[in-house]
């Protein structure tokens, strides 16, 4: 292969890339500082005036002061709390310790829309809490206020502290502890002077990436915010696009200041990483865990999980069952008609369920087979793409969905092929560019470890590096492929910001279906979308895990190390932005 | 276990007639005033080097400068001037050592161990951190504990070495001792190259002895003849050299080594050793033994 072929591969991703992310986001940006290019009358003149409309816009300030001042302190809440869950995770021992990691990463896939639903359902009155007798005035108020909104997502948000302290903490091992000890440190002593200072860079690095997604969230801000009249900038952005009158100026000016921030509370982050320490381990002593089960530490940890997961997973399946829930559980109530009800054609009941699951196929499918072909045809340039992608990461879902109403619907794409807009073409589109960054991510760790010396054992026996791609490198890689594939499903099957905006008029996705069934009171029939969902996307993970695991190759041991790389990448993908603290 | 850091399920651990660990008492680590040394040297990342060996003096509130020239006498004596603000990923393999050393002492520990503590540094920084720590625990007079899987190691800093295979002690003793008249074959394995001849024994009049090795016999003046009777006679690689009347030999395989040929030999009698000697020998060679150098075990 010639150099120039080379570097033509190479910068082949680098159209996708500019196509998916960078156009979109360019775009916003042209909207915001060149608002007539968007006219009936196109012009290119320079202005400001989205900036100064929106500074005199009281309820802009509100909500930028209550996203931030919330989002702060969800930062600080969901950190302390994660940092508590990780150490317990890492160093305590507990009843079934494999069950609470499980717990944790289904919490982080939890989407934030249903949990915020589930514990509405629960705290609503007529709802659960009065079905069981304990409702209260009180419990009402407290859900559907600022503290709730605040609730919810340090529920939502502690994995991402958890997972960084539980990971930075195993990396530390056991030898500092033992020689703080050895030199005569007490627990305390060993708390402050050697663990704390050690999983700083992890406790910085889950405060920036808890607030950077606490500012952004829009399931959240969507429902249970919305409900409780709270105004969280995500919101702002979707209302100023999607109700009359719209203001496509005030919603990427929006969509530029979520950026900003997302971005800023990076920099002190970064700013930490560059002190002088790194753990030097060659290899880390695993930690030692007392003898005895500690039936404290177990119990709060099922307690949490259980109002983080259980109790929105229970009010769910009690709201399908029994319609009348708040009047109490006599076996007269139960029915399943809110289930047969989603046969019905009511535009957002179980089609939207089938059209997720496609859409969510094809853009799993998509993202991965691309996250691949970026890092290997650009393998000369993947250390570009891969900070390329990465930083892409830093947009909130609906910011690049509101990039991609400009874009796709931009007067010069108006009577081509490209006047994506309102198409099932722009809704792939962005799922694809929003799972992009991890499935290219993944892709370049589990690339790294495939020797090379194999494609040129392929070259030299007369093969392309396709064929070394195709019959060599794509079979070791296989467990990475299969996990990024049901990632990306996952997220992208209960995609809602980007789906609130692009869906297809009339073709709504279960997201949207699920949070406009609540919107519109039909309670039963959302908690009985939202099961059927849970268990569609459930049997699909299992039905893929199986056929995955039926049809390996004995040659298992060489896949252990790509596996074990895979399952490291998965968590690494969360740590996204801590990388180089951890 | 010794350090605390693991509980004991069994036996007891004492030291100077104080339980640290068993007979329902247990002292912990931090109390039990030892100073280790780890086998990755375990020095806190985020602390520089003089904040590292000061790190147990901290603990135990030793006034500011009282500390700093304990760290500064260290840092000297460990040859460390100039790297006290230096991080742990900014100084060498060796450096970090004498840092895990100096960090240990600091404290004037009663007792100090030593985890294979050079068992990830490269071959020839081993070999010279062997010497400079063998000076430094002379100088200490302090006991301390070295593990190591290396006999050569073991040999070259210990006054006094403890065997142990599958946690039990197989034996204890002298280097020169331990290595010349191990107790048992495994001892003797684990010291070095050992060869095990089964020989009978019996006097052969004017304090010579007769040594029956299968169809040969030896007559030699030993020192201290064992019992008569059937043994295994241990030869160390010391214990044989060529030499034209010894017994016939032949010679199965010569490497150049350096300087000098390892050569292996057998005997007609189905016995093997390897020497070194200074020249490659012919097919066909003699073998003499060093009465001396010889050790009798029991026969199995």
């Amino acid at each position: 292969m010639t150099d120039r072929v080379r570097w033509g591969r190479g910068l082949a991703p680098l159209a996708l890339v500019g196509a998916i992310v960078l156009y979109p986001l360019g775009v916003l940006l042209v909207q915001i500082f060149f608002p007539d290019v968007f006219a009936f009358q196109p012009s290119g003149r320079f202005s400001l005036d989205a900036f100064h409309a929106l500074a005199q816009d009281p309820l802009f300030w509100s909500s930028l002061k209550d996203s931030l001042v919330l989002s702060l302190a969800v930062a600080a809440t969901a950190t302390a709390l994660g940092a508590v869950v990780g150490h317990l995770v890492v160093r305590v021992r507990l009843w079934r310790p494999g069950v609470w990691n499980a717990l944790l990463w289904l919490l982080f896939f939890a989407p934030s829309f249903m949990l915020a639903e589930g514990i509405m359902l629960f705290a609503i009155q007529g709802g659960v809490a009065s079905g069981l007798g304990i409702w209260s005035q009180g419990l009402s108020q407290i859900v559907f206020s600022p503290l709730g909104v605040g609730l919810v997502l340090t529920i939502k948000l502690m994995p991402y502290a958890a997972i960084t302290v539980s990971s930075a903490l195993q990396a530390v091992g056991q030898e500092y502890d033992d020689a703080a000890r050895s030199l005569g440190a007490s627990g305390w002593s060993r708390l402050r002077r050697v663990h704390l200072p050690l999983v700083r860079g992890a406790l910085w690095a889950s405060f920036a990436i808890i607030f950077a997604e606490a500012v952004s969230d829009f399931g959240v801000s969507s429902t249970l915010a919305a409900s409780a009249h709270f105004p969280m900038i995500p919101y702002a952005i979707y209302s100023a696009l999607n109700f009359v009158p719209v203001n496509f100026s005030g919603a990427a000016v929006q969509s530029l200041l979520l950026i900003a921030l997302a971005l800023a509370v990076q920099l002190p982050q970064v700013l930490a990483a560059r002190g002088a320490q790194r753990v030097m381990h060659g290899h880390r002593r695993q930690w030692r865990l007392p003898a005895r089960v500690n039936g404290w530490a177990t119990a709060s940890l099922a307690a949490f999980f259980f109002l983080a997961l259980g109790l929105p997973l229970v009010s769910f399946l009690l709201w399908a069952l029994v319609p009348d829930v708040g009047l109490g559980f006599a076996p007269s109530h139960w029915t399943l008609q809110s289930f047969a009800a989603l046969l019905g054609s009511d535009i957002y009941t179980g089609g939207a369920a089938l059209r997720s699951y496609v859409l969510a196929l094809l853009a799993a499918g998509l993202t991965t087979g691309l996250g691949i072909w970026v890092m290997w045809a650009g393998s000369r340039l993947s250390a570009l793409y891969d900070t390329l992608l990465t930083a892409t990461i830093a947009v909130p879902g609906i910011v690049l969905a509101a990039a991609y109403v400009f874009a796709w619907n931009a007067p010069w794409v108006q009577g081509t092929p490209l006047a994506l807009y309102g198409t099932y073409g722009v809704l792939v589109l962005v799922y694809v560019a929003g799972g992009l960054p991890y499935s290219a991510r993944l892709a370049r760790v589990a690339l790294n470890q495939v020797d090379q010396g194999m494609e040129r054992a392929v070259l030299s026996l007369g093969g392309s590096s396709t064929k070394a791609l195709v019959h060599v490198t794509l079979p070791l890689i296989r467990p990475m492929v299969v996990s990024t594939f049901l990632l990306i499903f996952t997220g992208v099957f209960f995609e809602l910001p980007a789906s609130s905006l692009l869906y297809p008029p009339g073709d709504p996705t279960i997201a949207v279906a699920i949070v406009h069934q609540f919107h519109n009171v039909a309670y039963s029939v959302g908690a009985a979308l939202s099961i059927v969902s849970v268990l569609l996307l459930g049997a699909t993970l299992g039905v893929f895990r199986l056929l995955d695991h039926s049809t390996r190759q004995p040659w298992r041991e060489a896949r252990k190390e790509v596996e074990y790389t895979a399952e490291a990448a998965e968590r690494l993908q969360v740590l996204q932005r801590t990388a180089d603290t951890v | 276990m010794i350090a605390g850091l693991e509980r004991a399920t069994r036996g007891t651990v004492a030291w100077q007639g104080e339980t640290w660990d068993g007979a329902g008492s247990f002292v912990p680590p931090e109390r039990r005033s030892i100073g280790y040394v780890f086998q990755d040297f375990a020095l806190f990342p985020h602390l520089t080097v003089a904040q590292n060996i000061a790190f147990g003096l901290g603990l135990r509130r030793v006034p500011r400068t009282s500390a700093m020239q304990r760290v500064e006498e260290l840092m000297r004596r460990m040859r460390l001037d100039g790297l006290g603000a230096h991080y742990p990923h900014q100084i060498s393999g060796g450096q970090k050592q004498r840092v895990a050393v100096a960090r240990a002492l600091a404290v004037n520990p009663r007792l100090l161990l030593f985890d294979e503590s050079l068992s990830s540094l490269d071959a020839k920084l081993r070999e010279e951190l062997r010497l400079e720590l063998r000076e430094l625990l002379q100088g200490l007079r302090l006991t301390a504990l070295f593990v190591t899987h290396d006999p050569t190691e073991a040999m070259l800093l210990a006054s006094r070495i403890f065997v142990l295979r599958a946690g039990r002690l197989q034996a204890s003793g002298t280097p020169q001792d331990l290595y010349a008249a191990p107790p048992s074959r495994e001892v003797a394995e684990t010291l070095g190259p050992a060869w095990f001849w089964p020989v009978s024994i019996r006097p052969a009049g004017r304090g010579d002895t007769l040594l029956q090795i299968g169809e040969a016999q030896l007559v030699l003046p030993l020192d201290a003849p064992p019992a008569p009777g059937s043994y295994r006679m241990m030869l160390r690689p010391s214990s044989a050299f060529l030499a034209p009347d010894g017994i016939p030999a032949q010679v199965t395989r010569s490497v150049y080594v350096g300087g000098a040929f390892q050569v292996e030999l057998r005997l007609p009698f189905g016995g093997a050793i390897e020497v070194r000697c200074a020249a490659a020998p012919g097919a066909e060679t003699a073998l003499a033994l060093d009465p001396a150098r010889l050790h009798f075990l029991p026969a199995d």
